[in-house]
């Protein structure tokens, strides 16, 4: 669509004279053009340019110019057909020209290509049908092949034994030689290694088969892990969704839906054998808080870091008592059936002539405690006051001796305050303190006796704590460091004494209540029956290493609450 | 005319010499002063490149077809394309000689009412190439709309379109450099 404007201004120019003067002409009659906009203008300005003297070239090179065009020659036309264009581009390439092959100056005999073509038919049939049936090449590859298989067997090994480094690397709980502490998901991948290493072992060579097979039996096979029973048939079990192959009798004992601390063995198969399964400690705890008679607030968290004999002086049902633990089955033979209390979530081990020091312990009792809603201290009377620490045991042992103390604790930093204190004997009224010996000095009690006491193993020595009486003695004694008070110190001094009873004596009936004579008196004086301050607490007596005598004066049993590391309670309380 | 130069183009394509003389006289001029115009007022480039045109011409004669394009256009275009050309293989090599420079530098002798051809000629080399290319066709040299659409290859509208802005184009160039005027 032309401009109108635009369309007049063409017009105008069309009329506008082809000669310059002309137009210089009507520039000079008609300037300034007259009208609307900017079409005057224009016109006018188009009237100037066509009245400007064209350059013109010279005469003189107009005529030499003319004279070289009329002599020029005209080519002729040029021929083009299709894709003439192609072939100027290509034109280049057209003209290229190849060097010629040098011609042979004589060829080759037929009697020399004769015997050439001789030689590769022979050397082919030779290589078909040779009298071994195998090519040395496939020789070379089944040799191959085996040192290949014997080093995939190495790998696989090697790589058992760095999960196994690894998993005992990021536990501290875990016990060294014995077994270590994963989850659900390090078992099965545990598993799976040996099991690929086994099979590996297998592929290797026959000669290597009994070096490999001994260099596995190396690896620590035995893991322990907590679970839940998903399902129990026959001899056979799921916990947390990990097979387990279980004896019958350990099977008949375990229940779906209960959790379970289980210390499974690789089998040489990849199954994985129970060795050992305990309650575990959280569903422990719970059943003890929820069975017992009085549960306040000061029980309650004494319940969830005791053992669950502490349910038994209320009359309550007591709580599931441990499986009785089974020797090893993993295939090093150097796993140690180690069977904790039902409460126990640290485990420490040690073969010298002292316990570890308390700080693995504290932590393992860190560990598992955090997440329970019971089992935090506060450090006030109004709540448990108890401090309980994850204790450790300076217990001076025959070296050679493996041991393994056991310990819980509500208060994480109680482990790490008494290792500080460098105190030989933990100021936990709920510690539960079992030293195993091997072989064990005391026969095993009955697997099915149903007393809470039962979860010392066989073979293990209980060191008795304070009697009851003893232990009113000291707490009434004691100085008040801490800030328990009131009923619900009396009521954990209760929960103590009961569950400390039957640890004292396996077969003595539950420990009484504790007087009310003795209770008032407590509770009048405003005394803390706190710990004493961990100085005032004795030195382990020497008769620790052996089985203790039911008194044995020297084991604490005070309460926790005590000195700088109960602070920890009055931490929780800020 | 038209039907002059018809016959002329005629004869010439039958190999006659003298009515490709007669053409050559008729439009030299243009030409050349299409080149000189493009060429910034350098007279020795536009003379070469003018015998170059007219030689393209001769030698292309025999495939020139009377249909639509008027001879004029046709070598208009082939004008056109040499001087691209030419201005593509000097593009790098751009320089004001130094008889340009002189007029460049002499240029402001422009009468009240006149515009001098070097002034004209600066002026043109301000505006884009198509509005200086039918400014130069449409408005200096008088070609038509058609011969100077099919000179470039526009249609009528964009011709007149680009004379248009090419006016107002080279007026604001001229009115802009008072030295110049």
């Amino acid at each position: 669509m032309i401009d109108p404007f635009e369309k007049a201004l063409s017009d105008f120019i069309d009329t506008l004279p082809e000669d310059p003067a002309d137009a210089q002409g009507l520039l000079d009659r008609s300037a300034p053009f007259q009208g609307k906009g900017d079409l005057p203008e224009l016109a006018e300005f188009a009237t100037l340019l066509r009245a400007v003297p064209a350059p013109a070239p010279s005469p003189e090179w107009l005529a030499a110019s003319k004279a070289r065009l009329m002599a020029a020659p005209i080519l002729p036309p040029e021929k083009r057909s299709g894709f003439t264009w192609l072939g100027t581009m290509f034109l280049p390439l057209a003209q290229l020209s190849f060097p010629s092959l040098r011609a042979l100056a004589a060829p080759s005999s037929p009697l020399a290509r004769a015997a050439v073509a001789m030689v590769v038919l022979v050397a082919m049939l030779s290589a078909a049908y040779s009298q071994s049936g195998v090519s040395p090449l496939l020789q070379v590859t089944g040799q191959q092949r085996a040192a290949d298989s014997q080093v995939d067997a190495e790998r696989a090994i090697s790589l058992a034994q760095l999960e196994v480094t690894q998993l005992t690397e990021q536990r501290e709980n875990n016990v060294a030689g014995a077994y270590i502490k994963g989850t659900p998901r390090d078992v099965v991948l545990l598993a799976q290694y040996f099991s690929a290493a086994d099979a590996a072992i297998q592929n290797a060579p026959a000669d290597q088969q009994a070096r490999l097979r001994s260099q596995l039996q190396g690896v620590t096979r035995s893991i322990r892990f907590d679970g839940v029973v998903d399902s129990v048939s026959g001899s056979s079990a799921s916990v947390s969704g990990v097979p387990v192959v279980l004896d019958q009798q350990t099977a008949d004992r375990v229940k779906a839906g209960r959790a379970v601390s289980m210390v499974v063995s690789v089998g040489a198969d990849g199954q994985l054998h129970a060795v050992d399964v305990n309650p575990s400690p959280a569903a422990q705890s719970r059943h003890a808080s929820t069975s017992s008679a009085n549960p306040s607030p000061a029980s309650v968290s004494r319940a969830s870091a005791a053992a669950p004999s502490s349910a038994a002086p209320s009359g309550a049902p007591a709580s599931p008592a441990p499986l009785p633990s089974s020797p090893a089955t993993g295939t090093s033979g150097a796993v140690t059936p180690v069977t904790t209390s039902p409460s126990t979530s640290g485990v420490i081990v040690s073969s010298g002539d002292q316990a570890p020091s308390s700080g693995s312990g504290g932590d393992a009792g860190r560990k598992s405690d955090r997440s329970k809603p019971g089992a935090n201290n506060t450090g006030d009377g109004d709540s448990s006051g108890t401090g309980v620490a994850a204790t450790y045991v300076n217990v001076p042992l025959p070296s050679a001796v493996p041991t393994v103390a056991s310990a819980r604790g509500s208060d994480a930093d109680g482990g790490n305050a008494s290792s500080q204190s460098g105190s030989a004997v933990t100021n936990s009224r709920a510690l539960l303190l079992t030293v195993f010996a091997s072989p064990p000095p005391v026969p095993a009690p009955p697997p099915a006796s149903g007393s809470p006491a039962d979860g010392a193993p066989a073979g293990g020595i209980t060191l008795p704590p304070l009697p009851p009486a003893a232990q009113l003695a000291s707490l009434a004694a004691s100085d008040d460091g801490g800030s328990s008070k009131g009923q619900g110190q009396i009521a954990n001094v209760q929960a103590l004494l009961a569950q400390d009873q039957p640890k004292h004596d396996q077969s003595s009936p539950p420990a009484p209540p504790l007087p009310p004579a003795a209770a008032a008196r407590l509770q009048d004086s405003g005394h803390n029956v706190a710990a004493p301050p961990m100085a005032a607490v004795p030195p382990p007596s020497s008769s620790q290493a052996h089985p203790a005598p039911p008194a044995a004066p020297s084991h604490p049993a005070p309460p926790s609450h005590a000195g700088p590391r109960n602070d920890g309670g009055g931490k929780g309380k800020k | 005319m038209v039907s002059d130069i018809q016959v002329l183009v005629q004869r010439a394509q039958a190999n006659d010499r003298a009515a490709f003389g007669e053409l050559y006289e008729l439009f030299c001029p243009k030409i050349y002063s299409y080149m000189s115009y493009h060429l910034n007022g350098r007279s020795e480039a536009a003379e070469d490149l003018t015998e170059e045109v007219f030689m393209k011409a001769l030698q292309s004669l025999g495939s020139f077809q009377f249909r639509d394009v008027p001879f004029s256009s046709w070598l208009y275009r082939i004008a056109h394309n040499h001087l691209i050309d030419h201005i593509r293989a000097t593009k790098k090599q751009q320089s004001v000689a130094l008889e340009d420079a002189e007029h460049l530098l002499f240029a402001r002798d422009r009468l009240d009412g006149r515009l001098d051809r070097q002034t004209l000629t600066t002026a043109l080399s301000k505006i884009t190439g198509e509005q200086r290319q039918i400014v130069i066709m449409r408005i200096i040299q008088g070609l038509s709309i058609t011969e100077t659409a099919k000179a470039v290859g526009k249609s009528e509208d964009s011709v007149k379109q680009l004379q248009s802005r090419g006016l107002k184009a080279l007026k604001r160039v001229l009115e802009s450099e008072p030295a110049a005027r």
